[in-house]
């Protein structure tokens, strides 16, 4: 009895690990801050900017998991999205700068906008569906769009030079990593990007557990089969402003990391080019995988400035001293989302996540193949 | 053959009074009346376009247009209409359909799509169910372990985790009822419950009405094209032909009726 309990419990703990998700989400949080101290101790020569990098892949992540909610589980399409994350950056922009409120009533007052500007998609989204709602939202965006643009009194960059939390909590991520005379390591921005794995790791937690609960099955039923989701009970109305005002919530949180972490806020950059890339996000990396939202993210905001503008650069200068072509890489990253993005839904239509598993199946199969082999090999020897 | 006796049917569950619904200048329904007394399964036949499936939506209030009066016998026992209740609320009465087309959530497992249909008997919200309260967590795991026992009643409880895409339709027509019986109901709508389904499965389907009204005390009211089950099945049929009534009684009744003769098989010259 003792016997079997005994060697079942690692097989047991493994499985309550297995079925334990936010924990996994904890520790992939754990792992990313590891990671992100990488420029501190020169992990990656050269690398002391790979951070500046990574920053956008984790906040656009928080954005494109609301997206995916009201996407991959209700069915609706918003092209809304930047607008929003313009809403969270400006606001926090507008009420630290201009008010001078603190950090936390300044959020509280970008998240109260935030919702109410969701719930008006909500009930647009009441009156309209499919392509429409889509091209409602759109016009929604624009806008917005230009409220910033026009309306808010901030010229088109504002710069914090720190951020107050409470009393003695104050980053300046202005600072860069390490102080330039003595090689000191400056935190200001570790913090900040702690603060930024922080959110992320609660968004996914939030998400995980909405999806798990009725509300996500009530998502389900009612992007797939609205009469069937009325008839059992499901209020279709109640749940398309609570995917809308999710979704928006999220963006939002999105642009306050940003703000926390650009150490400016810009009024103009918050247009459909952005909305499309969040929506790229979802789509390459795996409508209604968590995961898959992250390393959509990485794939699209980090990768091309990362590795692929590097390799270009170098593309060019061999151009220009080889064959004297002056030819400048500008710009390409759209390029590389739109081709990545066709690529992955001809081959990949269930995101890039789906790449892990296939990777795990075909070590499987090898692992089994080679068992096969060494069982054989064992067979004749004796 | 193994017909369980007709339970002492007095009470009527659900009354349609003169029941009339228009799209545009067509009458689809006109004047329709009968009721649905407590226990009994009874079948609604008519030709196709006779107006079967426009009474179902329009008891489930899925058109809330039409005239005259829908009434249902709610937990005090008084009949009280159905007008103006909203669609979604009328699975709170005990009233839960299924519809002539599968609609399931595909991409869901089988336990997660009857969980749906326990959807309104949650009373947890979700802001407990974001933190995960233990109130929540024991409340979803009370409905898991209620959809286990209706999977293991119907007899595909080995399927409880795998996706509904892919199942044979005879299996996603179960979880239908399945579905349905998470809501607690009292009165069950079937929109064509054997249509696709083999003898075999057609026969299965009979026993499990039974065993239906016994163990969940249910009342059935069905539409379907298949007579041999329709005769078989009912206690009492319904005719009606271009949204006309033109017969109510036991299934021998009906079958001798000329009214409905004629409806299926045109008129004698």
């Amino acid at each position: 009895m003792t016997k079997t309990n005994k060697t079942n419990l690692p097989k047991e703990l493994y499985e309550k690990f297995k079925a334990n998700k936010p924990l996994h989400f904890l520790l992939f949080g754990i792992g990313l801050a590891i990671m992100l101290l990488a420029p501190y101790y020169d992990f990656i020569p050269g690398g002391r900017n790979t951070n500046g990098f990574v920053a956008p892949a984790i906040y656009f992540t928080v954005a494109a998991l609301g997206l995916n909610l009201l996407l991959g589980y209700g069915g609706l399409i918003s092209l809304a999205t930047s607008a929003f994350i313009g809403v969270g950056a400006l606001g926090m922009g507008y009420f630290m700068l201009f008010q001078e409120f603190s950090f936390f009533l300044s959020l509280g007052l970008t998240i109260l906008i935030s919702l109410g500007l969701g719930l008006l998609v909500g009930l647009f989204s009441l009156k309209v569906s499919g392509i429409y709602l889509t091209i409602g939202t759109l016009f929604f965006a624009t806008i917005l769009e230009n409220i910033f643009r026009s309306v808010l009194p901030m010229s088109t960059t504002e710069s914090f030079r720190e951020i107050t939390f409470f009393g003695n909590f104050v980053i300046d991520t202005s600072k860069s990593y390490t102080q330039l005379r003595t090689g000191e390591p400056q935190y200001d921005r570790y913090i900040a990007l702690l603060i930024m794995v922080a959110v992320l790791v609660l968004s996914m937690i939030v998400i995980y557990n909405i999806i798990k609960s009725r509300t996500g099955r009530a998502f389900m039923a009612m992007s797939r089969s609205a009469n069937a989701a009325a008839a059992m009970g499901v209020n279709i109305a109640k749940y398309r402003i609570i995917a809308f005002m999710t979704a928006s919530l999220f963006a939002t949180l999105a642009g306050v990391l940003y703000a926390i972490y650009g150490t400016s806020v810009e009024k103009n950059i918050w247009t459909l080019e952005l909305s499309l890339f969040i929506l790229a996000v979802v789509i390459v990396g795996g409508m209604r995988s968590i995961f898959g939202t992250f390393i959509g993210a990485l794939v699209i905001f980090t990768v091309p400035n990362l590795y692929i503008n590097e390799y270009l650069r170098t593309f060019s200068s061999f151009l220009e001293n080889r064959f004297g072509i002056n030819w400048q890489p500008v710009g390409f990253a759209p390029v590389f989302a739109g081709l990545l993005i066709i690529v992955v839904v001809l081959y990949y239509p269930r995101g890039l996540i789906k790449l892990f598993y296939d990777a795990r199946i075909l070590l499987l199969k090898l692992y089994g193949l080679i068992r096969n082999r060494l069982a054989k090999g064992g067979a004749t020897d004796e | 053959m193994n017909k369980n006796p007709q339970p002492k049917a007095t009470k009527p569950l659900l009354e349609l009074k003169d029941m009339t619904m228009r799209f545009g200048g067509l009458k689809a329904v006109d004047a329709l009346s009968f009721d649905v007394k407590e226990g009994e399964i009874v079948g609604l036949i008519g030709p196709n376009g006779a107006g079967k499936t426009t009474v179902f939506n329009c008891m489930t209030q899925f058109y809330d247009t039409y005239e005259g009066d829908i009434r249902f016998r709610d937990a005090n026992d008084e009949m009280v209409s159905l007008k103006g209740v909203k669609v979604n609320d009328i699975i709170d009465y005990g009233i839960v359909r299924t519809f002539q087309n599968i609609e399931l959530v595909p991409d869901l497992s089988v336990i997660d799509n009857l969980l749906i249909g326990a959807h309104k008997q949650f009373k947890t919200g979700l802001f407990q169910h974001i933190l995960t309260t233990p109130k929540a967590r024991k409340e979803e795991k009370h409905f898991r372990q209620k959809a286990e026992e209706v999977l293991e009643f119907m007899n595909i409880h080995h399927l409880k985790d795998a996706l509904v895409a892919g199942q044979p339709y005879g299996v996603q027509k179960k979880i239908e009822i399945a579905r349905t019986l998470m809501g607690d109901p009292k009165l069950i709508i079937l929109d064509e419950p054997a249509a696709g389904l083999n003898d075999h499965e057609t026969d299965e389907l009979e026993k499990l009405f039974y065993e239906l009204r016994d163990k969940y005390n249910v009342t059935i009211l069905l539409i379907e094209h298949d007579m041999g089950f329709v005769m078989n099945i009912c206690d009492r049929v319904c005719a009606i032909n271009f949204g006309k009534f033109l017969a109510m009684g036991s299934p021998e009744e009906i079958q001798t009726n000329k009214a409905v003769q004629e409806a299926y098989l045109g008129e004698e010259y």
